[in-house]
């Protein structure tokens, strides 16, 4: 298997998302925002869209529709805080409408597929190196600043008041989002890509005995998954994007036995 | 001609100071000229009943709502452009369920509030978990550091935070209904801790609270919040 290019370059890309999308993810979910990679997948899927009709690369497509999309719902939950949820609804709502609209433009279907649920075999290493960048961005943020959405997570008021520049993080934490769904679309998938943002985050949470613990747990969990997910796409012959999904659901199936056991013990 | 006498010594600004203080919730105003100064090593305790204003006072004092009139002054400054969070502990009302939920034990809660708000250069880990563990033994929970906030009951969960808020060694504790929904000992209790924090440290406190008990045991200034009105000072 290792001996295809494809598959190389497939796996790099595969273990570093699965690291990373549940690192950023840990904080998405503490802070209640798990939409939020829903919203962004489908405007990642609406800028695809409009790369394919455009002749330009849809992962930049995808990048700044995301981008745009983020800074759309930072700026309405900075205004209308108790409205935030509705916010992100919205820009969901605008990226399945802008991508069902455009895809009516797209000359060859299939290719618009392949980002809707994920494809390994024509990334090229551009995608690549695009989306090790990415990766090596998500990670560099999540270390440097991890007290901050430690804190953030907790709760926004008092990591104002315990000296964290809130509004800056959530703005480069929002960026960060929306660069890690855009370059994952091109291997688990635009609709796939918020399940590993909560599916592996669940497994840590079960197992966790400590916020650095639910950490590592998730990302573990991120790691294993994409990698039986692309292994068994590969010799199985099934959609890459799917598969990882539904072997992180069998990590935490996995993960809910594994608790049970250990409570009983 | 007179000679200049020796200059009196710069008197430091109070804690809190709020001048005329407005606030606005959309067009509904919901304070209405509020005047309050909470000195160095002074408590002050804000009472009235549910929707009198009491924790929007406390939320302008830290600056985390924005007057629509009047000046709010934290040690002397605009809490918007305030630098010197160390000095200021914290806590505010919060949902149990969005504490208890929370996947980190008391040592990572304490410890992260410790780092972020610390003065000076930045202590090494090994001096973030000994203060963090001394700032849960002040507390009486040191023997739980390791145990997630999840499995806390509601009394430790409120000494946990109130940990949080001293780890940074704050010259004023800000207090928001800090005795909400506990029971008759862990109300006691954590009124004891803020009590001996205030006479071993000479903390400033500012409290809000509609608990008359919590209001006996901890003395000091009181000011009684009707409608957005201060309608009696006291002590």
């Amino acid at each position: 298997m290792l001996e295809y290019a494809f598959m190389q370059r497939g796996l790099l890309a595969g273990l570093l998302l699965g690291t990373v999308i549940p690192l950023v993810g840990m904080t998405v979910v503490q802070r209640r925002l798990s939409l939020i990679g829903d919203a962004l997948s489908h405007a990642s899927l609406a800028g695809v869209a409009a790369g394919l009709v455009g002749g330009v690369s849809p992962v930049a497509g995808a990048i700044v529709a995301c981008l745009v999309g983020a800074l759309c719902i930072e700026g309405v939950r900075r205004r209308l805080k108790e409205q935030s949820e509705l916010a992100v609804a919205v820009i969901l709502a605008a990226g399945v409408g802008a991508a069902g609209v455009l895809s009516g433009f797209v000359p060859n279907a299939s290719s618009l597929n392949s980002y809707m649920f994920g494809s390994i075999l024509t990334m090229s290493d551009g995608e690549v190196i695009t989306i090790v960048a990415v990766c090596a961005v998500a990670m560099a943020f999540s270390v440097a600043l991890r007290r901050s959405l430690f804190l953030m997570s907790f709760d926004e008021r008092q990591a104002r008041t315990a000296g964290v520049a809130v509004s800056a993080v959530n703005l480069a934490f929002m960026v960060v989002v929306a660069l890690v769904v855009a370059v994952a679309s091109r291997t688990v998938g635009s609709l796939i890509v918020s399940s590993m943002m909560v599916v592996p985050v669940a497994c840590g949470l079960e197992l966790a005995r400590s916020w650095r613990q639910a950490c590592l747990l998730s990302s573990l969990a991120g790691v294993v998954a994409s990698a039986l997910g692309l292994v068994a796409s590969y010799y199985l012959g099934l959609r890459p994007g799917g598969t990882i999904v539904l072997a992180a659901i069998a990590l935490l199936l996995l993960a809910f036995v594994v608790r049970r056991l250990a409570r009983g013990a | 001609m007179t000679a200049a006498g020796p200059e009196a010594p710069e008197r430091p600004a109070p804690p809190v100071d709020l001048s005329n203080v407005r606030f606005s919730y959309g067009r509904e105003e919901v304070l209405h000229g509020i005047d309050l100064v909470v000195g160095a090593g002074e408590i002050c305790s804000v009472v009235g009943d549910n929707g009198a204003g009491k924790s929007t006072i406390a939320r302008l004092a830290v600056g985390e709502l924005k007057p629509t009139a009047g000046t709010v002054r934290l040690f002397g400054e605009n809490p918007t452009r305030f630098g010197r969070w160390d000095l200021v502990g914290y806590v505010p009302q919060l949902p149990p369920e969005a504490v208890s939920r929370f996947p980190a034990t008391a040592l990572e809660l304490v410890s992260a509030f410790q780092s972020a708000g610390a003065r000076g250069r930045r202590p090494s880990r090994a001096e973030r978990r000994a203060q963090s563990l001394d700032a849960l033994g002040q507390v009486g929970m040191d023997a739980h550091a390791t145990r997630m906030v999840s499995e806390l009951s509601g009394g430790q969960l409120q000494r946990v935070r109130l940990a949080c808020a001293l780890v940074s060694g704050p010259e004023l504790l800000v207090l928001d209904e800090p005795t909400n929904g506990l029971d008759r000992e862990s109300r006691e209790a954590l009124c004891s801790l803020v009590a001996a924090a205030h006479a071993k440290r000479g903390l400033a406190v500012l409290l809000v609270t509609h608990d008359q008990r919590t209001l006996a045991r901890l003395g000091g200034s009181v000011l009684l919040v009707e409608d957005g009105r201060v309608v009696r000072k006291g002590a």
